[in-house]
């Protein structure tokens, strides 16, 4: 997304092995750091893969401009009950079906009873933040779990683990999270959110499995398993934090996913049940009224996609800054 | 290749049993297709009892399950339990209506989207671009239902604002239209499905370019394409002749791997425009708590799946001469 | 190995694909842009008949835009006993009796009334001279017998054999009278023999499959003509009818299943008429479309609200008469109904509906009052305690509220029962499930304590035996174990009871027995909305059972 230097010459990035063991000079424009500079009294810096990973980020303008949005919209949500002017259930039958207005503070409007949609969709909007968090980080916990077991370990425990996933892989996410909605009487958004998480992990799995299968032959891990490291401090402790990248870029789209998915689920009438407002529900009471009354349809959905858009440009922004691998 | 295909193959049907039974015992435990027959007053008791007899509903489940797997090879997956109409007819149907929607949107996005991925790739940064950018993560992040809601509407608005009709918004044919001769037919057919077709069509589009315009720029910036430009060819052999085709195969695998779930995915356009597809199809057979349509529509996307995951590794293996497989 | 195709290759492979898919009806070129005047092609035709604006014509197609597909044709059987068969049968097959709109009998087939007697009670009936099948072969009294023994037969999955099976002999006494000896008195005979069925066309056949996919004989004033599953039905006229031939040519059912959809189809002139389960929305939307008359009524589902004997303090009285006087019924019915019904109430009697001859309000007595229910919770020893909720013998009055998901109705009705039950103090927490899971697991269990209060409707009949097994102690449809004896007897009692005034006399009694018990609170009916395109005359609602397409035969179009 930006004009990164990395276009015009060759850096380190092409001949290194490892990712993250990036180390860039500062001023040289060679990548060999040489006696006679130290001599010289040039001083060399190695950037720490942190820093390395915060420049390109905020260079990042869409990531930065959805990075913002997002903490404005999930802080209002999480905070619903000091910035919502109204509570979620106040039917009042002499406003009903009034368009958005400043009057009242009613800027969404009110649907067919009276209750202001500004509020609703705020409280909606929480709700989905909620379930989206629970689920991306459970099926985060559960991915990168199989995933770091399969790929440590290989051999037939990769074998079974693989053929555990594809059991949740065959069958399609839509219809199975349906039937486990309808049945597990869904309606609470962290039944909701287990339910999704259930079905999501999967591609995380595969990813940290591939990580982990390239990562484990490094001599990094040969060395530490030859100072006696035990095999759980060798995942946690070496090879997890150097596949991190890909799976904090996987955990953010999740979250864009887990709302998207909630928004149908609810649409369809098996996600979350009233009282508790959820976007997707919203958007189908607000079905019947659409020509009419355009604002209970046109504002949660605005709000879905609004969040979707800003969690994939972060997403994108986080997938540039993280992997030097990648172009452009 | 052979030996490959074949252990995918023998690996897949552990995998289908274990979730047809994971299916199966949930839907039979948690529902009663028979509990709302049984709240209509005065429905009489004697035929209740003789439908579950006959569906043998009383026995424990690993029977039923039993009962299911022979009807499901030898019966054509069976009849609905209240009204004992074969499955497979409906069933089959349902598919066609769905393939039809499925092949126009995916060749449809496919032809859009490589083009623009393409073009995106080559003029990186440019105005094009950018629009083409982020109209696709508009498309990614955009609920498919609300698409469909937006069309549907715009359509009804425009008849009303013109008087001329160009979609329709529900159904698949009109009444009539297929007594009226096969273009008119077709034509109606096409007025249908126009609307769901971009609904779908829209969102694939969105995945599809950014795959093609990522894959395009790796290949670009390669080496073998950098040592062909600098072999003098121009520049349009070198894209058409090297570029093109290896950036495809990425992308071939990601359409056919969705192709495979797309069958079962369109749940909620066909929801929208009430076309009688695979999707509507389950949604009623859930609706009833009635296993056997439910299990024949689930054991037959599963099987997709499986066949074009298999099929994606096939040609992408084909396609690549590095990867082999032993 | 590995060759790679030429790009050519694939380009053709593409082509061709997408070559294939247009073919076969999909759609190839990007969204086809025919400006077409097919919307008059594929229209309901008709429109083009000549004549002056106003005038009948002659001839001519409808559509109904039906919200369910039917799963077989066959009303008679449990999978065919959906409004969805019948709305497309009952222009096909007529019966003894005919159900209209204000709730009365009518003899169709039959010559005029027909004649029982006491002891023992039997039933005769002369059927019309000219009445006959649609094949040209008149209906005679083998066909009423025909249809007695096919009811009672145990193989076939007939709905309901109630009645029938108390019939011990069917004589034909000549081809057109035939009579029908009854073990005991079955005052609600007008409801048997609805529809008839031909013998000669369905004995020996497997009654279980012949009529699944089409009806293939009729008796009204339309023949069936196609079914393409999962689009449409369609009914043509009968040629053969023995009344007044019908005008319309033919009336097609298209299943929308999605009431927004109809909605826009309706404005589309994709359909002529629709029926749906009417919401607020939808009634205003239907109310801003030019050219579309519509008719709405009180039905005969009506919305109430169960108490669940088995747990307490539910089963004390005073706790339940609380909750009576909670609830604005009033204003629910004001909020939530009268937007689509503008004469609706509050329903008042649990057997009856407002619009019957027979109905009494006996459940008036419980008014909105806020106070009085205060009262009766304080007078038998309930304090006020943490966030104002009333607790008695310390348990704070906290209830379950059950009722179905996705339906807008019910969830309105659910907030605003809460809100208005918190004034009272009084805690409800809402415990909404899907329908299917609901009615097959939680509301049969209610014996078991599965539900506190339970929010549903039932499907009442103008005849109200049906609902008998709600009420009675130990009945089959008796799901929250209310028992009064004396209730009990008095409706086992009214089907004996031929004296149609002493009948609804004791209905009466027993209702009114019933309101002082309160084991039921009734709300409304629901209202029952039905929209045409005005260039059709002759529909009119029928709330009851028999549905909107009753009078198809008078149906016609104008201009």
């Amino acid at each position: 997304m930006t004009d990164d230097p990395r276009h015009i010459r060759p850096t380190s990035a092409d001949t290194q092995e490892s990712a993250l063991a990036t180390e860039e000079v500062v001023e040289a424009e060679s990548a060999a750091t040489d006696d006679s500079l130290y001599r010289e009294g040039l001083r060399v810096e190695a950037r720490s893969q942190w820093q390395l990973f915060r420049r390109k980020f905020f260079r990042h303008k869409a990531a930065m401009v959805a990075l913002t949005l997002l903490i404005i919209l999930f802080g209002s949500a999480i905070f619903a009950e000091r910035v919502a002017p109204y509570s979620y259930d106040e039917p009042d039958l002499a406003n009903s079906g009034v368009g958005p207005t400043l009057t009242d503070q009613h800027y969404f409007g009110t649907d067919k009873i009276g209750r202001d949609y500004f509020s609703r969709v705020l409280y909606g909007t929480r709700t989905s933040v909620r379930v989206a968090f629970i689920v991306a980080l459970l099926s985060t916990t559960i991915g990168t779990a199989i995933g770091a077991i399969a790929g440590y370990y290989g051999g037939w425990i990769d074998n079974a683990l693989m053929r555990f996933t594809d059991l949740f892989l065959t069958l399609p996410s839509l219809p199975v999270l349906i039937v486990a909605a309808a049945l597990l009487g869904s309606g609470q958004p962290t039944r909701v959110a287990i339910i999704l998480a259930l079905l999501l992990w999967t591609s995380l799995a595969r990813i940290v499995r591939g990580s982990f299968l390239s990562l484990r032959e490094k001599e990094f891990v040969e060395a530490a398993k030859a100072s006696g490291a035990s095999d759980l401090r060798i995942i946690a402790r070496h090879i997890l934090p150097n596949a991190l990248s890909p799976i904090i870029v996987n955990t953010t789209l999740i979250v864009g996913t887990a709302i998207l998915i909630e928004a149908v689920l609810s649409f369809l009438g098996f996600g979350i049940q009233p009282p508790t407002p959820a976007l997707g529900k919203l958007i189908d009471d607000g079905r019947n009224a659409m020509l009419t009354d355009w604002w209970l349809v046109t504002m949660p959905g605005i709000t879905i996609v609004l969040i979707c858009l800003c969690i994939n440009f972060l997403g994108d922004g986080l997938r540039d800054a993280l992997d030097p691998q990648q172009q452009g | 290749m052979t030996t490959f295909i074949i252990r995918r193959l023998l690996f897949s049907i552990p995998v289908l049993i274990a979730a047809s039974m994971l299916i199966f015992f949930s839907i039979s435990i948690a529902g009663d297709p028979l509990g709302e027959l049984r709240t209509r007053p005065n429905v009489d008791e004697g035929t209740i009892d003789r439908i579950a007899e006959r569906k043998h509903l009383d026995d424990p489940i690993v029977t039923q399950y039993g009962y299911w797997v022979r009807d499901a090879f030898t019966n054509n997956f069976g009849t609905t339990t209240l009204s004992n109409q074969p499955i497979w007819p409906d069933l089959k149907r349902a598919m066609w209506n769905t393939l039809q929607l499925i092949v126009a949107a995916e060749v449809i996005a496919i032809v859009i989207a490589v083009a623009v991925g393409i073009l995106s790739a080559r003029k990186q940064y440019s105005l094009f671009d950018y629009t083409a950018t982020t109209l696709s993560f508009l498309g990614f992040s955009m609920p498919v239902f609300w698409l469909a809601l937006i069309l549907q509407v715009l359509a009804v608005n425009f008849l009303e604002a013109t008087g001329t009709r160009i979609f329709y918004t529900a159904g698949l044919s009109s009444p009539g239209a297929r007594a009226a001769g096969f273009f008119p037919f077709v034509l109606d057919r096409l007025q249908h499905l126009a609307l769901p077709i971009i609904t779908i069509a829209a969102i694939s589009m969105a995945t599809y370019s950014r795959y093609t315009r990522a894959s395009m720029l790796e290949v670009i910036n390669s080496d073998y394409v950098r040592t062909a430009r600098a072999k003098g060819l121009e520049e349009k052999k070198v894209i058409r002749k090297h570029a093109f085709r290896n950036a495809l195969i990425p992308l071939t695998t990601v359409i056919t791997l969705n192709f495979g779930v797309a069958i079962g995915g369109a749940v909620v356009t066909e929801t929208v425009f009430a076309l009688n597809g695979m999707g509507a199809y389950y949604i009623r057979a859930l609706a009833e708590r009635d296993v056997y349509p439910v299990m024949a529509w689930l054991m037959i996307v599963a099987v997709l799946v499986v066949v074009f995951n298999l099929l994606a590794d096939i040609i992408y293996g084909y396609l690549d001469p590095r990867i082999r497989y032993d | 190995m590995g060759l790679i195709r030429k790009p050519a290759h694939w380009l053709l492979l593409l082509v061709t694909l997408s070559m294939l898919a247009a073919a076969c009806g999909g759609g190839g070129g990007g969204g086809s842009e025919a400006a077409s005047e097919g919307g008059a092609a594929s229209e309901t035709g008709a429109a083009s008949e000549g004549a002056d604006a106003g005038q009948a014509v002659e001839g001519g197609s409808v559509v109904f835009g039906a919200d369910q597909q039917p799963d077989i044709m066959n009303p008679t059987l449990t999978a065919g006993n959906l409004f969805a068969t019948t709305v497309i049968t009952m222009p096909l097959l007529e019966g003894a009796y005919q159900l209209l709109p204000d709730f009365t009998y009518q003899p169709q087939l039959i010559d005029g009334e027909a004649e029982t007697t006491q002891d023992p009670f039997t039933v005769t009936y002369t059927i019309k001279d000219e009445a006959q099948w649609s094949d040209g072969e008149p209906i005679t009294a083998q066909d009423f017998i025909f249809t007695w023994k096919t009811y009672v037969n145990e193989k076939w999955d007939i709905t309901s054999r109630d009645g029938y099976d108390q019939i011990t002999d069917g004589e034909a006494m000549d081809d057109k009278t035939v009579r029908f000896t009854f073990d005991k008195p079955f005052a609600p005979y007008k409801v048997l023999f609805s529809p008839i069925l031909p013998q000669h066309e369905l004995q020996g056949k497997n009654f279980n499959q012949v009529w699944n996919d089409e009806v293939t004989l009729s008796s009204g004033p339309f023949e069936f003509d196609s079914w393409q599953k999962g689009q449409q039905a369609t009914i043509k006229r009968n040629e053969n009818y023995y009344g007044e031939p019908a005008k319309l040519d033919e009336i097609s059912f298209r299943f929308l299943e999605d009431s927004n959809t109809q909605v826009q189809s309706l404005q589309g002139e994709e359909i002529d008429m629709m029926y749906p389960q009417p919401q607020i929305d939808l009634v205003e939307q239907v109310s801003e479309i030019e050219g579309v008359k519509t008719e709405t009524a009180a039905g005969t589902v009506w919305e109430h609200l169960d108490f669940n004997f088995v747990v307490p303090p539910l089963d004390q009285l005073f706790v339940r008469q609380a909750i009576a006087h909670g609830i604005d019924r009033e204003a629910l019915a004001e909020q939530l109904i009268k937007p689509i019904n503008p004469e609706a109430v509050p329903l008042q009697n649990l057997i009856y509906v407002n619009n019957q001859a027979e109905y009494e309000p006996h459940f008036d007595q419980y008014n909105y009052d806020p106070d009085r229910a205060r009262q009766l919770l304080e007078e038998n020893g309930c304090t006020e305690g943490d966030g104002g909720i009333y607790e008695c013998d310390g348990e704070p009055l906290s209830f379950r509220y059950t009722t179905t998901a996705g339906n807008e109705l019910r969830e309105l009705q659910l907030e605003v029962i809460q809100a208005q039950l918190s004034e009272i103090g009084i805690d409800i927490k809402s415990d909404i499930g899907d329908a299917a899971t609901v009615f097959a697991d939680v509301l049969p269990s209610g014996a078991d304590g599965a539900w506190d209060l339970f929010n549903f409707a039932w499907v009442g009949s103008p005849d109200p035996f049906g609902g008998n097994a709600i009420w009675m102690c130990e009945g089959g449809q008796n799901y929250n174990s209310y028992c009064n004896e004396e209730v009990t007897d008095l409706l086992r009692e009214t089907n004996t009871l031929l004296d149609p005034a002493e009948r609804a006399a004791t209905y009466n009694e027993a209702d009114a027995l019933m309101a002082d018990d309160l084991p039921v609170l009734p709300l409304y009916q629901k209202p029952t909305y039905f929209a045409w395109n005005e260039r059709i005359s002759g529909p009119k609602e029928n709330p009851t059972q028999a549905g909107p397409t009753w009078n198809a035969g008078e149906w016609f179009l104008t201009e």
